[in-house]
């Protein structure tokens, strides 16, 4: 192995690193200096998220178990954009006093769940994907029960660590049985041999519904709402926005090349579920209260809209999906920060009724809110619009015309609970609505970019067009 | 073994399984009352909540033993081949020992180590 | 810079300008500037267009600009008028500034209210200038979604509901729509080329006429749900009575123009096969929009209630003349969308106004307002004829135009159809007098009404441009209609080349 070879695995070696100075950081200063690690680890984010886009090369490392394609690089970058606003807008949540001494422990399992999504990007074979996968799993529960003194922060993190271990377990289970049949865990040689004997189809089942698990696709995703709301509004937003997201990266590369044989059965099994997933979720979504839940199960339907890209399976699609998943990070992430800025501010408020009347009092981040949900309808300018365009597109290339009308219909019926909040904080009169706050810096960076973020991935085709030319070689 | 048969295995296996436990709801007697659905059918029944606080020191030093443990089974096949693959392998070996290191160094500093 | 791409920065700068106001007052003078600028941009537009058609400019469409937007996909922000989007920006520019005018005391949030509406109006006027069918859905949508916050906040009656319901049913429409655009993006080049959106280069390819069957109807569909097409014309009169005046005649007098301009230019247009064999269900359901929207008018009580009805009938007239497929007719219909504009634009800024005095808007609560208010009476009366089609105002030039056109049909199914479309006339005619009877004439109901004060600068402004612009219209119609008929030429060409 040469010295160069490292630099194709510069993602994971930096964030490795960042991970020992945080916990260096942790072990040697004096707990009076303990908060100098929350602008430490932000800052040290950043660098990596930046030095994560400069030009590198690309090949494959351990025979095969591991490659880095200009693509793969993208996700992991859109990744760090993910991560990287998390820690932002965690900052001032993590200043709180119950928090205080176990502020470098957030940061360090975020990094190790990170560093676990990018070697599951980045795998090759199937071994290396389950290890990247179950390191990208665990430490999230032990996130979602961060909050010691709440009983739904504890019942959060059980849940999530049995859902994923069960579904580690079918997902194992599929492995085991492709590797069966095949002989070998690695993608190319799976993809070659791979044929449609009903023990593969069997194995793919499985494969399937364990990823659909991690994906939260209906009809798993009865743990997602429960989890969501239970889980400190920060680590919800991880978990909905990076954690899926590296989730469905990695699922729809594996579709596409390794399941390539069987394509025309998992492009049926998908259009079910693709267009399941996406009207349940709506239908859930429009009678929840609780804007946590109400961002659950908006995501379900979410993740619905993002299998037409993969259903679509080409290049554009590819496309489609990864420029869906950075449009989505940002408009949800900027939902989840204006949630988590009011719920730190006003003493944990997460209902829609609590924010009646917002708009007289925080203008703001009422603004940012509308702008957030807007985009995840798919409304423009902002970028939702675009990307969901797009993922339309690449799923009307393929001819699947009554899915195309089935998703057109339920943006509709998204755009009807994602103008509820909105009308909770412009049209609704409250007697007592949240009392103006003024957010910390660390709160407002976080949203700026989010806004920046919604309206300029969305004009500049640069960025589309980028993400293009890169989809040719997965 | 040709994958059909496993896939009979499979079906023949739930079959079994599943109709071991219809067969059991409806052959024997069944007697019901309310304490047949206690936790416990003897004993003296429980009292308040179920969410208690318990000690969480024994999983600290399992945790901490089972590093330690991990650690031997990943030194013993580097020593097997320490002598062929050289340097690189000693470097390697030494930065594993060093990120262990600051694990422990972590768990002291958190008074893991102490018994409360 | 090309000109036409100003429509849509001016009122942006004003959105931007308005966001540094400081008080009410500047904001709305800010509005009142920019619109009227962007008023002077679309008469200059018209002088223009036509000082280009006299040097002999035959192409079809003039003042184009073409900038790649996606390249992959080839999606283009693609911009050029013929006569008759330039006569819909004309249009545009009248209403809206009437709308600012006729909003001159909205206090309540102003900047939102105005951000709002100009935001309403940028979706527009980019809607009109653009050819591509990506800018043109973007702008789609652009200029629905304000309306969601404007009814709901600044509007009257069940605003809430009627919001969601007009948002939901418009943004409904625009999926389907969307279908369509993207069944036109995926046949647009047969041969296996580059893909277009472009609306004039799909216009040249003959799409498979299977395909044309499969997304004429979501195309029609989503854009008659702006339109107010039976049966679903439904969020029309709740959404119109509970919006604030104006945004009522923004909506009425321009966005419900933007579903028959739609399925004028992308439904019809580039899929005449289909138009020519499916036509006959729409048709039949915009005679029932003509027929029962008369007919629900006469049955209300609420003025602004009677006003969205008949906005139904004479929205699906224009529909129902886009039908008929020929020169005359949708000439006609051309005309009528604009004429139909302005005096409901005329009409509901004279309910608001006149709300705004008695705060009541059931018609057997009021009685006698001329003595009272005889400025606003008068001009009630010049919108009533206009709107039954008296000769010499702009809706009997539109309307006689239709219905000569329609008649052209000597099949009995179209016939049967304009005799039936043609009794709303008779029965526009009872409501409108109905109306004019009980609200304006006769004994003064309510003795707290008389000391109204009539209308005032502003309103008087803004209704006498309207009153103007209608009788204009209606006196001198030819150079409106030759301007429209020159334009309609590769249209018909196209309509009937494949028959």
């Amino acid at each position: 192995m040469r010295l160069e070879d490292f630099l194709l695995m510069r993602h994971e070696l930096l964030l490795t690193l960042i991970a020992i100075i945080i916990l260096i950081a942790e072990i040697f200063t004096d707990d009076f200096k303990k908060q100098g690690i929350r602008p430490l680890s932000i800052i040290l984010m950043a660098i990596v998220t930046i030095v994560g886009f400069l030009p590198a090369p690309t090949g494959t490392l351990f025979g095969g178990m591991y490659q880095a394609t200009d693509m793969r690089l993208m996700m992991k970058n859109i990744l760090n954009i993910g991560a990287l606003i998390v820690f932002i807008q965690s900052a001032s949540w993590l200043k709180s006093d119950d928090n205080q001494n176990k502020v470098s422990e957030f940061f360090l399992l975020l990094i190790s769940t990170l560093i676990g999504m990018n070697f599951m990007i980045s795998s090759g074979d199937f071994l290396m994907f389950y290890l990247g996968l179950e390191l990208a799993t665990i430490p999230i529960a032990a996130l979602a029960a961060y909050d010691r003194y709440s009983n739904k922060s504890s019942e959060a993190g059980i849940k999530l660590i049995l859902i994923s271990a069960l579904s580690s377990g079918i997902l194992l289970y599929g492995i085991s049985m492709i590797y069966g049949t095949v002989g070998s865990v690695y993608f190319d040689k799976v993809s070659v041999a791979y044929g449609a004997t009903p023990l593969q189809i069997m194995s793919f089942i499985f494969f399937f519904t364990g990823m659909a698990f991690k994906i939260s696709i209906v009809p798993f995703h009865l743990w997602t709402a429960d989890v969501y709301e239970g889980a400190p509004v920060n680590v919800t937003s991880y978990l909905s926005v990076v954690s899926k997201g590296a989730a469905v990266f990695i699922f729809s590369i594996m579709l596409v090349t390794v399941f390539q044989n069987i394509a025309a059965m998992w492009k049926d099994v998908m259009w079910i579920t693709a267009a399941i997933t996406m009207t349940l979720g709506n239908l859930f979504a429009m009678r929840q209260n609780n804007l946590k839940r109400f961002l659950a199960f908006s995501s379900i339907s979410q993740a619905g809209f993002i299998m037409l890209g993969i259903i679509g399976g080409s290049e554009l699609g590819m496309a489609a999906v990864v420029y869906y998943i950075l449009v989505y990070i940002f408009s949800n992430l900027g939902a989840f920060g204006v949630i988590a800025a009011i719920s730190n501010a006003s003493g944990g408020k997460e209902n829609m009724s609590d924010y009646d009347g917002l708009y007289k009092t925080n203008p703001a981040l009422s603004l940012t809110l509308t702008l957030a949900l807007f985009s995840l309808a798919g409304i423009p300018p902002v970028a939702g619009f675009f990307g969901k365009f797009f993922l339309f597109t690449a799923v009307a290339e393929k001819g699947y015309w009554w899915l195309l009308t089935i998703a057109v219909l339920n943006t509709i019926i998204s755009l009807y609970y994602y103008l509820l909040p909105v009308k909770a904080m412009f049209i609704n009169k409250a007697e007592t609505s949240i009392a103006y706050f003024k957010s910390d810096g660390w709160t407002k960076v976080g949203l700026i970019i989010c806004v920046a973020g919604m309206v300029i991935v969305g004009f500049a085709s640069v960025i589309f067009e980028y993400i293009r030319t890169l989809s040719f070689g997965l | 073994m040709s994958s059909e048969s496993l896939i009979l295995f499979f079906i023949v296996g739930v079959f079994l399984v599943g109709g071991a436990i219809v067969f059991s709801t409806f052959v024997p007697p069944s007697s019901v009352n309310p304490n047949k659905s206690d936790t416990y059918e003897c004993g003296i029944p429980t009292k308040g909540l179920s969410w208690l606080q318990f000690n969480v020191g024994y999983y600290l030093f399992a945790i901490l033993f089972l590093i330690f443990d991990v650690e031997t089974v990943f030194i013993f096949p580097w020593a097997v081949v320490m002598k062929q693959l050289g340097m690189v392998a000693f470097i390697e070996i030494l930065i594993f020992f060093v990120i262990l290191g600051l694990g422990l160094l972590y768990a002291w500093k958190k008074h893991a180590l102490i018994w409360e | 810079m090309d000109f036409l791409s100003l429509f849509v920065i001016v009122p942006f700068l004003t959105v931007v300008g308005i966001v540094f106001c400081k008080d009410f007052k500047q904001v709305r003078l800010t509005a009142a500037i920019g619109m009227t600028i962007q008023l002077g941009l679309a008469v200059a537009l018209i002088f223009m267009y036509l000082a280009e058609r006299k040097a002999g400019n035959m192409a079809e469409m003039l003042f184009m600009a073409d900038y790649v937007w996606f390249p992959s996909l080839n999606i283009r922000y693609a911009i050029g008028v013929d006569g008759i989007s330039v006569a819909m920006i004309g249009l545009t520019a009248v209403v809206v500034i009437t709308g600012i005018l006729a909003s001159w005391e909205v206090q309540h949030l102003s900047r939102e209210f105005f951000i709002s509406l100009i935001l309403l109006a940028t979706g527009v006027f980019g809607f009109f200038i653009t050819i591509d069918l990506f800018s043109m859905f973007l702008f789609y949508e652009l200029a629905v979604i304000p309306m969601y916050l404007l009814i709901g906040l600044w509007g009257t009656g069940p605003k809430e509901y009627s919001a969601m319901k007009l948002t939901l049913m418009l943004m409904g429409g625009s999926a389907l729509l969307l279908v369509g655009i993207f069944g036109l993006y995926f046949n647009s080049n047969p041969d296996g080329g580059q893909l277009t959106f472009h609306i004039l280069e799909i216009s040249k390819v003959h799409i498979d006429p299977m395909a044309q069957r499969f997304f004429f109807p979501f195309t029609f569909v989503g854009f008659g749900v702006l339109g107010a097409m039976f049966p679903l014309h439904t969020w029309s009169p709740d959404g119109h009575s509970s919006a604030p005046t104006a945004v009522s005649m923004l909506h009425a007098g321009v966005l419900m123009k933007l579903g028959g301009y739609g399925c004028f230019r992308v439904a019809i247009f580039l899929m005449p096969d289909a138009a020519h064999e499916l036509g006959w269900i729409f048709l039949i359901l915009t005679t029932i929009s003509v027929v029962y929207g008369a007919f629900g008018a006469i049955q209300q009580k609420d003025l602004k209630y009677i006003n969205a009805y008949s906005s139904v009938s004479h929205c699906g007239l224009v529909l129902f003349a886009i039908l008929m497929m020929n020169k005359t007719s949708m000439n006609g219909a051309i005309l009528q969308m604009i004429s139909h504009g302005l005096m409901t634009a005329l009409f509901f800024a004279l309910i608001g106004m006149i709300y705004g005095r008695t705060h009541t808007r059931l018609i057997n609560e009021m009685g006698g307002l001329m003595k009272i208010i005889p400025f606003l009476g008068v001009v009630y009366v010049i919108a009533g004829l206009a709107s039954l089609g008296l000769p010499g105002l702009s809706g009997f030039v539109a309307e006689m135009t239709i219905f000569i056109g329609s008649f052209q049909h000597t099949d009995t199914f179209h016939r049967v159809c304009t005799i039936v479309a043609t009794s709303s006339i008779v029965i526009t005619a009872v409501y409108i007098l109905r109306v004019v009877g009980i609200l304006l004439m006769g004994p003064i109901k309510n003795k707290e009404f008389e000391n109204l004060g009539d209308a005032k600068w502003f309103e008087r402004l803004s209704l006498g441009t309207l009153v103007v612009v209608i009788a204009s219209i209606g006196l001198a119609p030819l150079w409106l209609s030759n301007m429209i008929n020159d334009s309609l030429v590769p249209i018909i060409e196209k309509l009937t080349m494949n028959l």
